[in-house]
């Protein structure tokens, strides 16, 4: 199935904020002091590194599809 | 517990002179940030970001997209009840009970619609 502009729009969005996140989690895990603390957000950074893969992934398959679809000229001669 | 959802620490920008019996903070804090604070700020993102999947999931245009990312949300809002956890068994996250009378006051009113019920 091809991602319509919307999907792309959130799937784009998402996948900085995961980047950001997880980097993020990588930083305050290595300055915590407290190893409960350190071990939370240290798992916390890992699943957005994962979120991020998945949504890659997502992403990808669109490109496979979306590559067929015949893409209408844009600016388009239909007005006037 | 409490449900953290919506709300921020009732403590949120005024860490004043509570005791902080072992957490390893210090007493008296300075301008660097310490657990709570990096805590408080990956809890933050975690609600920002339940809060924006939340929205593309209600857009997802293919069955395939709204499972991968209503999995994601999921796993977010499981990331940030752990966070929630951790921070009240340190004592970072209080809650203030409502007070016992309202309570009391609103389950009776709320009992009291049932007569408003349109199913049998």
């Amino acid at each position: 199935m091809p991602l319509s502009s919307k999907d792309l729009h959130y799937l784009k969005d998402e996948l900085s904020w995961e980047l950001l996140a997880m980097k993020k989690c990588h930083h305050y895990a290595q300055e915590s002091q407290d190893p409960q603390v350190r071990q939370l957000i240290d798992r916390v950074g890992r699943i957005h590194q994962q979120h991020y893969e998945t949504l890659l992934s997502q992403l990808q398959s669109g490109v496979q599809t979306t590559g067929i679809q015949p893409q209408p000229p844009a600016g388009g001669t239909m007005t006037q | 517990m409490q449900p953290p959802y919506g709300q921020q620490p009732s403590t949120w920008g005024a860490q004043q002179n509570q005791p902080q019996q072992s957490t390893g903070l210090p007493k008296v804090k300075g301008p660097e940030m310490n657990d709570r604070d990096r805590l408080n700020d990956i809890l933050s993102t975690e609600k920002y970001l339940t809060t924006a999947y939340n929205i593309a999931v209600n857009e997802a245009s293919t069955q395939q997209l709204y499972q991968v990312q209503m999995q994601m949300l999921t796993e977010l809002h499981h990331c940030q009840r752990d966070l929630f956890n951790l921070m009240s068994q340190k004592g970072w996250y209080k809650t203030d009970p409502a007070p016992a009378q309202q309570v009391t006051q609103a389950a009776q009113q709320f009992a009291n619609y049932r007569t408003q019920f349109p199913y049998a």
